[in-house]
């Protein structure tokens, strides 16, 4: 059935604001909160020496690279032991982060071929997306960080698909994915109509208006039906929109300004894309929140970086490419490169979960009602390791998930257990994912 | 292999309808990819594909992983049909025999072996229940993995398995665990005898299964009361409040094995409350009583891992934090674990102002993260002025996640007491409200009465950067506030947003003033070449500045840009002073215009004893870049083999677009990676110019490490396109 009638909107010309939820406009038909699904990606492994905590329950200690979670020990799952075998060459060879990234959420072996064919599977997310198309305005939503070719060849001829995506609609279709907020912001904000959303985007753009102006007499009408909390909520929640969107013509003001001053050096940033990789991470973040809180999509992917990436991050201090410091070859610098690198991803996955749980929701926050899965398709990058994988869940699932354990599995369980048991938690109907063999036992305790 | 792809596309028709003769024959075939692709296909075809099952379990054997894989996902599919396939399945699960020669490879195969057995079912019963009795560990590990997921249907596999409970491999024991919690309520009555078998082993696995199952509550009751050995208590404690047992009854022994002092058992205990979380007004007044008693520590953690549920714990925390000057961290991170519910209490602790940043009410508030927001926003409008101060201070880090509360904030900036109003201000950029908001508030603010308010104005239009520049007028009659605390924050922030020659003019006349002097060259350090106006001033005062001023003179004259300092900078070059010595051959390299002069210095400076004058010195040549710069490529080198901290050299190397073939071929011939692979990396940059050095290139390619290895093989490819 499809529900998009019930929930809460402001519309304008060219512009429509889905709201958070109001206890005013509390729905019969939406009694709880939905489950969202959310899959943040990291190449090139990690340091593992600095990863997994030593002891296993509620009892332990966050290592170096997890410290940035602190405030959140008791929001997250550490998963260890889980597998990915089809990220492995099985007979084809070099190309482990083509496969790495191909495999996370699909649990498919990647097609090497000397042209151009793909060949996959479904994401996981996908088949979420599937399960709740009806039910909300977007069926998912893919952000990434860093651009990348979906066509020609990437790594070890494989596709650049393959390296580029984590999300795949079908065996052959990469979903694709935005790196530009102000793009992710129209989509969200637009007018369902594609020709009237492109011309009112592009007359606000050229005016300097806000999204905001086209709604305001919605906006009135809806504060007179409302309680006075929920007129704060809307309040609160229209600021923080406003705010996302002067950030984002903030940021697409700065790359302008340093592209022409030939100043941006060391990462390939596209127009209107952030020039700071912090600034870009953090405006994705928030957006995919919005889209959370407002219900207007329950999936979303976001790639911190493509699989192989050779990004440096001269923000911290490092110089030399990702990809290249993550064969380290157990030398310190370089370990101690990679830990950095990873406890700065880490920092963006703690600042969405602190975003997170700022936002009151149902009896809770929107955290209590999301599960976010963080992690790599590869532990460590050096050996190109596709066992003991490194990921986190956030959220609590609505219920379903006990947070603030660290769980090791017996070695080689299947990574696509873990999926199916997020798919099955967020309500979708699935029994079998990729090479799954059941369900991922202890999640809720 | 794309025309073999499409070829075998084609034994799978648009209509669905399957050429299972087609495929039987490509399954068998002598090409690999033929037998992948029948394979891939046949992988999800389900009980129809029973048609060829022979070739399918021949496929087992494959010698390729992908054909395996597919082959036994096929076999999966069909189900009961392909009891056939029984043997080859065990075989494969059995360590003496199994597919593979790595752990991972055997464990794969283990796992999807079992799924198949499971997928065939109860035809398969008797040989895995047999298998639970054999002598190989794997094979056992696989036939419980296999029946449990067989589930109810594997009954009859309970006393087997429950046997295993007791067998030496861990995993295995653990697997047995699983598959009897997955066989469900038939495999109670049999675990609950077993709890009184002879061997711990056996208890231990019974009283973990039985959680599992979530049953057995008297018996595990027995069992965490009676039980002497220490892994099995330590499991009955864990399993009691998931098999039912009321919690009236669970939370007092749960609190017994809190207090022991044996760490598997308190262990046991704080994962048993987490894990059932019994509620709130069960157990957390009952932990909480310990914090009076030794084991106070341990409670307060318990108390934190309950979260947000134990919020009427956080007084009797605060408390027990409080018999400590200052209050103790154990205490207070549980505080910030259990967030919001800790806020009020947290606050109410703040009487007067001031209130320094590093008070552990501060410090506890901000480990509480975004879930404090909505509570801080209410105390925003606390009647104690200490309350609003705090909060503010605590909203201002939170960042997108207060944005909300940017207008609840911005009403403050009319607070009675000042250092609410000083707060706003420090604020308003963390909290990323409008430029024009803020610029409106602090010009505003810099006319406030208190000193600190306008000291806080100050501060706030430097954070705002360049954008800050509209404020300058404003920064600059700051210059001349009455309070030095105020004219050293105004003088900062004129750098800091860059502000032109008249503030240089301006900061220059207060470098006589040794209280101003630091600021002021601060600034000027930072305004760039507009700082020029302020060169006469920095000259006057230079022969007679301490060593730490010069130095930050010297910074100020390499960014002004003024070559009319050149003869005091060189001066100085090689002064006694380290500090000096480094702000001089920064400022001679930014200043002379000799490129060869610069390189010299800078040459001379690599070997300075002061690692700060050789980072100079380095930096000076990477920005110099150029084809003058190979007399320094060789200095450069040897600070790379000789220091073991060499990142800064190794980057001005990398920074100098030069082909010195000479250079080259001796970084080649030195026993470096760092070396070898910046000279692959040079070479591969110089195109056919590069073809001299193929052959350390192809010595490159062959080396056993990966970096080298890998750029190698870069160069390799830009040599050859």
């Amino acid at each position: 059935m499809n529900t998009l009638g019930r929930r809460a909107f402001l519309r304008g010309l060219g512009a429509t604001v889905a709201l958070p939820f109001l206890d005013s406009l509390a729905l019969a038909a939406t009694p709880k909160p939905p489950v969202r699904l959310g899959f943040i990606y990291v190449p090139n492994g990690v340091n593992m020496r600095e990863w997994t905590p030593s002891a296993t329950g509620v009892d332990f200690t966050l290592p170096h690279t997890l410290k940035p979670l602190a405030a959140h020990k008791n929001d997250i799952l550490v998963l260890s032991g889980l597998a990915q075998d089809k990220g492995r060459n099985n007979g084809d060879g070099a190309g482990d982060h083509a496969r790495a990234a191909g495999s996370w959420l699909t649990g498919a072996q990647p097609l090497k071929s000397e042209s151009s064919l793909i060949r996959l599977g479904v994401s996981a997310d996908q088949v979420a997306a599937d399960a709740f198309r009806t039910q909300t305005r977007f069926a998912s939503l893919e952000l990434g960080l860093e651009p990348g070719r979906q066509g020609g060849k990437c790594d070890s001829g494989y596709a650049c698909a393959y390296s580029n995506n984590i999300s795949w609609r079908n065996d052959t279709s990469p979903s694709g994915k935005e790196i530009n907020p102000r793009l992710v912001f129209e989509r969200l904000f637009s007018s369902a109509n594609p020709k009237v959303a492109g011309e009112e985007g592009a007359r606000r753009q050229r005016y300097r208006k806000s999204v905001l102006d086209f709604v305001m007499d919605d906006a009135r009408t809806l504060s007179a039906k409302v309680s006075g909390n929920d007129r704060q909520k809307v309040d609160e929640y229209l600021t923080a929109v406003r705010e996302i969107e002067l950030r984002v013509e903030a940021a697409e003001r700065s790359v302008k300004i340093a592209q022409d001053a030939g100043l941006i050096d060391g990462y390939d940033v596209p127009e209107q894309v952030p020039e700071s990789f912090e600034e870009h991470s953090t405006l994705m973040m928030d957006l995919m929140a919005l889209a959370f809180q407002t219900d207007t999509t329950r999936v979303s992917t976001c790639m911190l970086a493509n699989e192989g990436s050779n990004r440096a991050y001269r923000n911290l201090n490092i110089s030399r490419g990702h990809h290249e410091l993550s064969h380290h070859q157990d030398n310190p610098e370089n370990l101690e490169a990679i830990r950095d690198i990873n406890r700065f991803h880490i920092q963006q996955f703690a600042y969405l979960i602190n975003k997170l749980k700022s936002i009151p929701e149902g009896e809770g926050s929107l955290l209590d009602h999301c599960m976010i899965l963080y992690g790599a398709a590869l532990a460590d990058g050096n050996r190109h390791e596709h066992e003991n994988l490194p990921l986190i869940m956030a959220g609590r699932g609505g219920g379903s998930v006990l947070t603030g354990r660290h769980i090791r599995y017996a070695n080689e369980t299947p990574m696509c257990n873990l999926l199916v048991s997020m798919l099955q938690r967020a309500g979708v109907n699935a029994q079998r994912h990729g090479d799954s063999t059941g369900l991922l036992r202890g999640l809720e305790g | 292999m794309r025309t073999a792809f499409f070829a075998l596309a084609l034994a799978v028709s648009a209509e669905g309808a399957v050429n299972f003769g087609k495929l039987a024959e490509q399954l068998s075939s002598a090409e690999r990819e033929q037998r992948r692709e029948a394979s891939w296909q046949l992988r999800t075809v389900g009980p129809d594909a029973k048609t060829v099952l022979p070739q399918l379990i021949k496929a087992l054997d494959d010698e390729d992983t992908q054909v395996f894989s597919n082959a036994i996902a096929a076999i999966a599919e069909i189900g009961p049909g392909a009891k056939d396939a029984i043997p080859a399945l065990m075989g494969l699960m059995d360590g003496r025999k199994g597919r593979g020669f790595r752990s991972r490879d055997r464990d794969q195969a283990l796992y999807r072996a079992a799924f198949a057995l499971s997928r065939i079912g109860v035809e398969a019963h008797s040989s895995l229940i047999g298998a639970l009795k054999g002598d190989d560990t794997s094979l056992r590990r696989g036939a419980a993995k296999a029946l449990g997921m067989s589930g109810p249907d594997a009954k009859d596999a309970i006393p087997s398995l429950i046997e295993n409970l007791g067998h030496d491999d861990e995993s295995l024991r653990r697997d047995a665990v699983e598959a009897l919690a997955l066989i469900g309520p038939f495999a109670v009555e049999p675990l609950i005898a077993s709890l009184r078998w002879p061997d711990p082993r056996l208890r231990e696995g019974s009283a973990r299964a039985l959680g599992e199952l979530g049953a057995g509550a008297e018996p595990l009751f027995r069992a965490a009361t009676e039980e002497k050995e220490t892994a099995a208590l330590a499991a009955a404690i864990l399993a009691l409040p998931k098999s039912g047992m009321s919690h009236d009854r669970s939370v007092p022994v749960l609190i017994k094995a809190l207090c022991d002092e044996r760490t598997e058992i308190h262990r046991a205990a704080v994962n048993a409350f987490v894990l059932v979380r019994p509620p709130g007004n069960v157990a957390v007044p009952a932990v909480a009583k310990l914090l009076d008693g030794p084991h106070a520590a341990r409670a307060a953690a318990m108390l934190g891992h309950f979260g947000p549920e134990a919020g009427s714990a956080a007084p009797a925390l605060l408390a027990a934090a409080k018999r400590t000057t200052p209050p103790a961290k154990e205490f207070l991170e549980p505080l910030a674990q259990i967030g919001a519910a800790a806020v009020p209490a947290l606050l109410a602790e703040l009487t007067t102002l001031p209130v320094a940043d590093d008070h552990w009410v501060v410090l506890t508030l901000a480990r509480v993260g975004g879930s404090a927001v909505p509570t801080l926003e209410k105390a925003l409008a606390s009647q104690s002025a200490a309350v609003r101060f705090v909060a503010v201070r605590v909203l201002a880090p939170q960042g997108s996640a207060a944005r909300g509360v940017q207008n609840s904030v911005l009403k403050l900036a009319g607070d009675p007491e000042p250092l609410v109003r000083a707060a706003v201000l420090a604020a308003v950029t963390p909290l990323g409200i409008p430029t024009g908001r803020t610029v409106e508030l602090i010009s505003a603010l810099v006319k406030d009465a208190e000193p600190q308010v306008r000291r806080a104005a100050a501060e706030a239009a430097g954070a705002l950067g360049a954008t800050g520049r509209p404020l300058a007028d404003e920064l600059v009659k700051l210059v001349g506030d009455s309070d030095s605390s105020v004219r050293i924050a105004a003088m900062k922030s004129i750098g800091a947003i860059g502000a032109g020659a008249d503030a240089a003019k301006l900061l220059g006349g207060h470098l006589a003033d040794p209280a101003l002097r630091s600021a002021a060259l601060e600034a000027l350090a930072k305004i760039g070449s507009a700082a020029s106006p302020a060169v006469p001033q920095l000259i006057a005062i230079f022969p007679n500045a301490e060593p730490h001023v010069r130095a930050a003179i010297l910074d100020v004259l390499a960014v002004a840009g003024d070559v009319s300092a050149l003869p005091i900078v060189e001066g100085v070059i090689a002064d006694p002073n380290g500090s000096v010595r480094r702000a001089a051959v920064a400022a001679f390299c930014r200043l002379q215009r000799d490129k060869s002069a610069v390189v010299d210095i800078a040459v001379k400076a690599l070997k300075d004893s002061a690692r700060p004058v050789r980072e100079a010195a380095a930096a000076a040549l990477a920005e110099l870049s150029d084809r003058g710069t190979v007399p320094a490529i060789r200095p450069l080198m040897e600070v790379i083999m000789t220091e073991s901290d060499h990142k800064y050299a190794m980057e001005a190397l990398r920074a100098l677009r030069v082909r010195d073939t000479e250079s080259l071929a001796y970084a080649f011939s030195v026993n470096n990676d760092d070396l070898r692979m910046w000279a692959a990396d040079r070479v591969g940059r110089m195109g056919k110019d590069g073809a001299q050095f193929i052959p350390e290139i192809e010595i490159l390619q062959t080396s056993g490490n990966d970096g080298l290895r890998d750029a190698g093989r870069r160069a390799m490819k830009s040599l050859r396109r």
